[in-house]
């Protein structure tokens, strides 16, 4: 012990040596500059910087990648709040209860306790990694494949909290989001399912356009929609004084952050679970334990502290068995462990014994880093608020070339594209109608790990893998987690089904859009018959739990007394637009802001990305929302060169073939970008 | 005096001699390379094996092309590298600016029965050839009492794969088919580490594919502790480093079956393989494949590759190509055999 304590305190020196403070430093503004940027992450980050880290020493490269790593889900806050679109796929939780606070004037609280609660947590991860190093060995190899799929069902029981009032649209959600989530290989067989001979469907959709599809698009559009400026007394509200306000909720509900660090470090051990949906367990987790939870999803401040502690926890949960064993945890720690590789180090005991200063080190990074992101968050926010008072004729031809192109660099496919509009559609209508969507991203999410630690459990364990006392135990929790909302959700249901009536009788948009999940489920079933027994398993049950339950919930809207009562926003999701824009304009000014994106994309095959975005923006401006043609002008070069600096010449993303580089090939080699 | 006289008229004459004989166009190709990008595609993402494979070559490889083109390593994961397979063969420029790295397995997969999606035909690529080859071996935990390929063939056990196009599940049902040992593959781990890890909880007992020298490089404490066992080496040679363990290929005196493990088992020796387009100029072929080979006898970049701890046995990109046609040339009865072997067993 006192060798480990003398080690920290040498890593600690190392670390404090002023050219590895200052890498961090760096490594701390880049992640918190990529955190903001709606569908970049601590991934992408990763991805580039890390060819850079070739030549640094070992502690060094740590310091630059968990500099960048540890942050990005701090700042990813200040989208959340000012826009209500999520700045990673972690910070959606905190769209709901951080962007009503700032609608009703409390940005600061908001922002002064999220970046708070994302320190504590930040360090509370950190710390259960110190504290674990003696321990990593034994802990992990406690934890097998019954252990991972009790987790997993763990989190998927938490759609029962976070479907809210609407049971029946929330299983369907999670229902259809599992359903999409088997898109690909099977891991058993190898069938391809639900592929049609789509390469880019064989690895299964990927998660940012589901995320952003589902979280930030709405958002947008309903911006569009409304057209008004997010808050006016935002920027006047935001400074210290304000964020002081937040920093004391986050001491007022210290066990909560605790609690919430503490789950988001255990859910951040196990592979697969990563920031998007460990933020929603949490969220779901905060509302089943806390009093009075109707206030959740009214801009209760523990609603943005619940998921930014538990998502900057996490990073030190994920660390466990990449130091480990070299198993990541995550995508990111996929990247950190290539970085391990890079500077001929092994995770597994040698990290522990021999290399354990770099261990050291790495958590000392973590530490640093978050307590440097934090600080630098709470001074710069009022700068950044300036930003919720910019007119959306301004701030959307700025933020949709963002997401569109950040969206296409996850696996830069025109499939990331398609699914990000399907997506956004989707959303669009379930956040009209009052349909849970953070369900659906714990199927999408969950949907895989459960089916793999399902199959292993039970080749491995046979059925005894339900008595192993982890598990067990495990179980127990579960049970706690559904008995309240099982309970009221049978009472609701009852009640509900006792006041259908022939008289109600009516064919609306809410039973259509049921309509069309149904026959999406449906063709599902039809195409899937076909595969392998053991490859069908998970998929077609839940199919057919999906159409059962979605199939009751048309019943409930073609049948029911008016829903108005029972479509009152629930839990985990965000409140229902309160506008008072006849439907007509509604409808009209979607389909309109979707055909400005499809046209984006189809701009972007015409003429590659980049020009696109210039030439996007122009319209969008000029056009779209009548602005002085100079001042679009502007705008759009403005948009184009941040574009072309930060996504061609930064993360040198390959760009596709446009048709206009089919015709003038010296185009083509003269910019690279067609 | 004289004699060094006429030394140097003869050293001026060869050395005139040497550059008229290399023909005029290898100035065509500096020219061509000159000031010019080459893109090297990696089918994985940012820091696995082959991709730091792929970038160390990037970053040694130009100044042995001619006009000496900065290399750009670029990742284009997707299909489990299919994606970019199809990119290098059907979309990228046929000039030699576009090379790539792809699974080992891929060039095989056709020939195997898996052809959806595939836009490719193996025997076309350029192939400029590959950085090592890398004798694979089944590794049992000690504890499971697997210390031979006698015990294989006798007593149960269970290994670990990571889905069916996996070298771990296709070697694994290859020697459970082939040889009707009395093993089960339990599938669906993330990826071979998972596997180790489940091998230390005593949930499987082993795993047949490990590459000799990720395990040399990474886990050696295993074996200097005698925790894990080596009953059988996987690949077409024996490697000398391994001595006393049986190679697979001689466990078999059938001819055909022979050839279908020859088929199966090639993949080793391509184990990171470089390819670029089809019907590239011949004489950027040749510049490429100069190039890689000079790269390989670079001793900065060998430096590199011994502090990274990777092996270098360079295979040519001739001795690719042949190996890629020779698999594609047996007959159909041996094919039969070696996708009858890979199939699920249960």
């Amino acid at each position: 012990m006192e060798g480990q304590f003398a080690m920290a305190v040498h890593a600690l020196q190392l670390l404090l040596e002023w050219h590895r403070l200052l890498i961090l430093v760096l490594g701390v503004v880049i992640g918190l500059a990529i955190g903001c940027m709606p569908g970049l992450g601590g991934v992408v980050a990763l991805a580039v910087l890390i060819p850079f880290t070739y030549n640094l020493d070992a502690p060094t490269s740590f310091a630059l990648l968990l500099g960048v790593a540890a942050v990005t889900t701090t700042s990813d806050l200040i989208p959340a709040v000012l826009f209500g679109v999520p700045g990673t796929v972690g910070a959606a939780a905190t769209v709901i209860d951080g962007h009503a606070m700032a609608r009703r004037g409390e940005a600061g609280r908001a922002f002064g306790a999220g970046f708070v609660s994302a320190a504590v947590g930040g360090i509370f991860g950190a710390l259960v990694l110190a504290l674990a190093v003696p321990l990593l060995q034994p802990l992990m190899l406690a934890i097998g494949s019954p252990e991972l799929l009790a987790f997993s069902i763990f989190g998927l029981s938490m759609v029962a909290t976070l479907s809210g009032r609407a049971p029946l649209k929330g299983l369907t959600a999670a229902g259809v989001g599992l359903m999409i989530s088997m898109i690909g290989s099977g891991t058993q067989t190898g069938t391809l399912r639900w592929t049609f001979d789509w390469l880019y469907l064989f690895d299964g959709v990927p998660l940012i356009p589901v995320t952003l599809g589902l979280f930030a698009l709405p958002e947008l559009a309903d911006m569009a929609i409304n057209r008004r400026k997010i808050a006016s007394g935002a920027i006047a509200e935001v400074n210290l004084s304000s964020q002081w306000e937040g920093v004391r909720d986050v001491y007022r509900n210290w066990w909560l952050v605790l609690k919430c660090s503490a789950l988001g470090t255990a859910l951040g051990v196990v592979p697969g679970i990563g920031s998007a949906v460990i933020d929603w367990i949490v969220y779901g987790y905060a509302v089943r334990t806390e009093k009075n939870p109707e206030r959740f999803g009214t801009g209760d401040v523990r609603g943005v502290i619940a998921p930014e502690s538990s998502n900057n926890a996490k990073e030190g949960g994920h660390l466990v068995p990449t130091i480990a064993f070299g198993v990541p945890a995550g995508a990111s720690m996929t990247l950190l462990l290539g970085a391990f590789l890079l500077h001929g180090l092994t995770p597994g005991p040698d990290m522990l014994t021999k290399n354990l200063d770099i261990t050291y080190s790495i958590i000392w990074s973590l530490t640093i880093a978050h307590v440097l992101g934090t600080a630098i968050c709470l001074v710069g926010a009022r700068q950044l608020a300036r930003f919720a008072e910019m007119r959306h004729a301004i701030l959307l031809p700025m933020v949709m070339p963002i997401v569109f192109v950040a969206t296409f660099q996850a696996t830069r496919s025109w499939g990331d594209l398609y699914f990000l509009l399907f997506f956004g559609i989707v959303g669009w209508i379930m956040k009209r109608f009052a349909w849970p969507r953070p369900p659906m991203v714990l199927g999408f999410v969950l949907g895989p790990i459960f089916e793999r630690y399902l199959f292993l459990s039970n080749e491995i364990y046979g059925a005894s893998w339900m008595l192993r006392p982890v598990v067990i135990g495990i179980a127990i929790l579960i049970a706690w987690a559904l008995y309240r909302p099982l309970g009221g959700t049978v009472v609701r249901l009852v009640h509900e089904f006792r006041h259908l009536s022939r008289e109600h009788l009516k064919l609306n948009g809410k039973a259509i859009f049921t309509l069309f999940l149904i026959a999406l489920i449906v063709a599902a079933l039809i195409t899937s018959s076909g595969w392998p027994e053991i490859e069908q398993i998970v998929p077609r049950t839940a199919c057919w739990a999906a159409l059962i339950v979605a199939t009751l919930n048309l019943i409930t809207e073609i049948f029911g007394a008016d829903q108005a009562a029972t479509t009152v926003a629930g839990h985990g999701h965000a409140l229902e637009e309160k506008s008072d824009l006849p439907m007509g304009v509604i409808v009209r000014r979607a389909v309109e802001f979707f055909g400005w994106l499809i046209g984006l994309v189809a701009l972007a095959a015409l003429i590659g990305f980049i020009p696109a975005i210039g030439v996007f923006v122009v319209i969008y401006m000029g056009i779209g929302f009548r602005e002085p043609l100079p001042r679009a002008i502007v705008f759009g070069a403005a948009m184009t060169l941040f574009c072309y600096a930060l996504f061609d010449r930064g993360l040198s993303v390959p760009w596709p073939q446009a048709v206009l580089g089919d015709w003038v090939p010296a185009l083509r080699d003269a910019s690279g970008l067609m | 005096m004289r004699k060094s006289h006429r030394f140097f008229a003869a050293a001026c004459v060869s050395a005139f001699a040497l550059i008229a004989a290399v023909p005029v166009r290898a100035a065509d190709v500096a020219s061509f390379y000159k000031g010019r990008t080459v893109q090297v595609m990696i089918g994985f993402s940012a820091g696995g094996g082959y991709d730091i494979y792929a970038r160390t070559l990037a970053r040694y490889m130009g100044k042995h092309i001619p006009g000496n083109p900065t290399m750009v390593p670029q990742n284009m994961p997707g299909a489990g590298t299919l994606k970019v397979a199809n990119y290098i063969y059907s979309v990228a420029p046929k000039d030699g600016t576009v090379i790539g790295t792809f699974a080992r397995g891929i060039p095989m997969e056709k020939l195997l029965g898996r052809t959806v999606g595939q836009q490719f035909d193996a025997t076309k690529f350029t192939w400029i050839g590959s950085v090592t080859d890398e004798p694979s071996v089944c590794v049992f935990w000690a504890a499971s009492g697997i210390k031979t390929w006698q015990d294989m063939k006798t007593k149960p056990w269970k290994v670990g794969g990571s889905g069916v196009t996996s070298d771990l599940d296709i070697y694994a049902n290859v020697l459970r088919n082939m040889f009707h040992l009395p093993g089960r593959l339990i599938t669906g781990f993330p990826g071979g580490t998972e596997v180790l890890l489940s091998m230390q909880r005593r949930e499987v007992d082993g795993r047949c594919g490990w590459s000799w020298s990720s395990l040399l490089s990474r886990d050696k404490h295993l074996m200097d502790q005698k925790l894990v066992t080596i009953p059988l080496q996987l690949g077409l040679e024996a490697n000398p480093d391994i001595p006393g363990v049986p190679l697979v290929i001689d466990q078999t005196n059938d001819p055909k079956e022979k050839a279908a493990l020859r088929m199966i088992f090639s993949r080793q020796v391509m184990a990171r393989p470089f390819a670029a387009p089809p019907n590239l100029p011949p004489d950027r072929t040749k510049a490429l494949r100069d190039a890689f080979d000079a790269t390989m006898k670079d001793p900065d970049f060998l430096a590199e590759m011994k502090k990274l701890d990777l092996e270098v046995r360079p295979q040519s990109g001739l001795k690719v190509e042949q190996l890629v046609k020779e698999v594609y040339a047996y007959p159909p009865d041996v094919v039969k055999i070696a996708t009858d072997a890979i199939k699920v067993a249960k």
